[in-house]
């Protein structure tokens, strides 16, 4: 197996071990996602993609198997160095999980607290990257009076300003209408191109087409890889 | 800026992220804390009006203040003292005078209305400059025994004369009757009763008409004894060791039982003590049930603030980071909360004089008390209750936090 920026190594889930209501989410999953590669997560829903991509992005601990970011093993990680690797990476999520009340501009730089950041030089962040992604006059706006690709558009933004090695985004363009999934793919296809790794789990083909490698899930396996 | 200090702020605008769950918490810590700023209040406030009433402070010897107050006991009860052990303790070297007094419950009107009435001799009751005069401003007529020959006089508060709907010259219903038959007691003075607790059910008349309404000839509540300076304590033991004498047949099972000004000062504090040991009880009890409701308050926007946290976690915020955000929201939730409680208790007693919530406290009080309600809002129960108040909003937020931050990300974000 090649070396990449994430390995997964014969990684299983299983929530509810032991219960009535077990479910195994993710089975023996192995696989090589490379730095800079544009790499989608397949498969119909219920096949492990959001399971998968959380335990990638160290949203969550694996019931088996391992995850290396950067040669370093995730499983094997406290909550505070964990904490430290989510900062290197950025995540986009299906319902945009935006703070409700929080102007725009808060909302994206909101992660850079903990680090310190006065408000101006905050501020001044959030304004480069909306304005990149065409937000710059919502900076102030709570995101709730937003359209949903604006809103997708912020959760992006707020995913690239820790300027991140890799971002994962969970079915990004499931909740906007055409014109915000083309608009949406064409700012991860740009991100990408800066040399950023894109792992996105997703059933639009329109987001596939521009993948550099798509894996397919199938009931919690890994069933195809396709470069 | 440091990053604990950057975290610490966004626990104030965490605050205004969550209007219903920071309302509703505000809301749960004012009801605590408000009938216990209250209450507390009312008692610093009692002790104050105690001390003022008693001439706490006041050196021995002033003229206008007794110094002794001697009663009587009887198998370890409080029993009437003979009026004619006055005689001898005035001779006492050192007593410039023994004043006779009778305090006793009365109810008048077709309300029952109960009030106290106190008989002093005349000559007391006009003596310039008295604690009596200095108590009882009279706003229309004259004190009792002014006019002599007429019944009994009464000079009522009033508090009294509005709620008995009288006047002065107004006949009261005989209230007693005697040996001569019925008298009529007349209203012949009004005073200021609204001035203070202890003058809102008060009667003054004279002491014969006292015993008169009381039918007890010959008796006192107490015998007020003024001395001369550095005396009383030489003259309450002697009292004590010479009364009764063999003279008094009535009296020779009678204990004498003989309070200083200093003794009545150092009870002050035990018996308010007492009421104010029993509220800080009850606050235990309200401490502990405010605890239970910010736990069930906190659960208002419950999943969204877990959500949050898992937003928060998934962008690289640290457990510890989260649990000092959520500690600077407590803390200022709780001091908003005492501040507002101590303003809603200030309003409540000054300027709506303790309405409805002066009757819970204090015995005996209307609904919309007709006197000045006694209060004080000391620094340290209010200092105790910001303390109070930001433990509890802690106490009752942590759990749910330190939960949902110890929650990987993903979960807490389902």
């Amino acid at each position: 197996m090649n070396s990449g920026i994430l390995e997964a190594e014969s990684l299983s889930r299983v929530y509810h071990p032991g219960t009535s209501s077990e479910v195994r989410a993710l089975n023996g999953v192995s696989l090589v996602i490379p730095g800079g590669g544009y790499v989608v997560l397949a498969g119909p829903s219920g096949s492990g993609k959001t399971t998968l991509l959380s335990l990638l992005g160290a949203l969550d601990r694996p019931t088996s198997g391992h995850v290396k970011f950067s040669d370093r093993k995730l499983d094997e990680c406290s909550d505070v160095e964990l904490a430290r690797q989510r900062r290197r990476m950025g995540f986009v999520f299906q319902n945009f999980s935006l703070i409700p009340r929080l102007p725009v501009w808060e909302n994206i730089t909101y992660p850079q607290i903990p680090r310190g950041l006065s408000a101006a030089k905050r501020r001044q962040a959030a304004d480069g990257v909306l304005s990149r992604l065409g937000l710059a006059a919502k900076a102030d706006v709570p995101p709730e009076e937003l359209s949903g690709g604006e809103q997708q558009r912020v959760a992006v933004a707020r995913a690239l300003i820790g300027d991140p090695e890799v971002i994962f985004a969970d079915e990004p363009t499931s909740n906007l209408d055409r014109r915000a999934a083309t608009e949406l793919a064409a700012i991860l296809q740009e991100i990408n191109a800066g040399g950023t790794t894109l792992v996105v789990s997703t059933h639009d083909t329109l987001l596939a087409e521009s993948a550099s490698l798509v894996f397919t899930l199938e009931d919690g396996r890994l069933v195809d890889e396709t470069a | 800026m440091s990053p604990l200090l950057s975290i610490a702020r966004t626990g104030s605008a965490a605050i205004l992220l969550s209007p219903l769950r920071s309302a509703v918490t505000v809301l749960a810590v004012i009801a605590v804390l408000v009938p216990y700023l209250v209450g507390i209040g009312l008692v610093e406030g009692l002790r104050q009006e105690a001390r003022i009433a008693i001439g706490a402070g006041t050196p021995a010897g002033e003229e206008l203040l007794p110094d002794l107050y001697v009663a009587a006991n009887q198998f370890g009860r409080r029993v009437p003292i003979p009026v004619n052990l006055a005689e001898p303790i005035g001779k006492f070297d050192g007593v410039t005078r023994v004043v006779p007094r009778i305090v006793g419950r009365i109810t008048l009107g077709k309300e029952n209305v109960e009030a106290v009435l106190v008989g002093m001799p005349r000559e007391e009751l006009h003596r310039q400059g008295s604690t009596i005069q200095q108590l009882t401003r009279l706003v229309d007529g004259e004190l009792p025994g002014s006019r002599h020959g007429e019944g009994p006089q009464l000079v009522i508060g009033s508090g009294l004369a509005r709620k008995l709907n009288l006047e002065v010259g107004a006949v009261l219903p005989p209230i007693f009757r005697s040996g001569g038959g019925e008298k009529t007691p007349r209203v012949t003075g009004i005073f200021q009763s609204d001035i203070s607790l202890w003058q809102s059910r008060m009667i003054l008349t004279t002491f014969e008409s006292a015993a008169d309404i009381f039918g007890q000839q010959e008796l006192a509540t107490d015998l007020l004894v003024f001395c001369r300076h550095g005396q009383p304590e030489a003259i309450r033991l002697r009292i004590l060791q010479s009364i009764p004498g063999p003279s008094t047949e009535r009296a020779t099972s009678l204990q004498p039982s003989v309070t200083s000004r200093a003794d009545l000062e150092s009870l002050l504090p035990a018996g308010l003590g007492h009421r104010e040991g029993v509220f800080n009880l009850l606050f235990v009890v309200a401490f502990a049930v405010g605890i239970l409701v910010i736990l069930v308050t906190s659960g208002f926007g419950l999943s969204g603030r877990r959500r949050e946290i898992g937003i928060l976690k998934a962008t690289g915020w640290q457990t510890d980071e989260i649990l000092v955000r959520s500690l600077a929201e407590s803390v200022l939730l709780g001091l908003a909360s005492a501040a507002i409680a101590i303003l809603v208790a200030l309003v409540w007693l000054e300027w709506l004089n303790g309405f409805w919530i002066a009757g819970i406290f204090l015995a005996g009080v209307e609904t919309q008390p007709a006197f000045q309600v006694p209060y004080v809002l000391a620094a340290q129960p209010a200092a105790l209750a910001a303390l109070v108040a930001c433990l509890l909003v802690t106490t009752g937020s942590a759990y749910s936090t330190w939960r949902a931050a110890v929650t990987s990300p993903a979960e807490a974000m389902r």
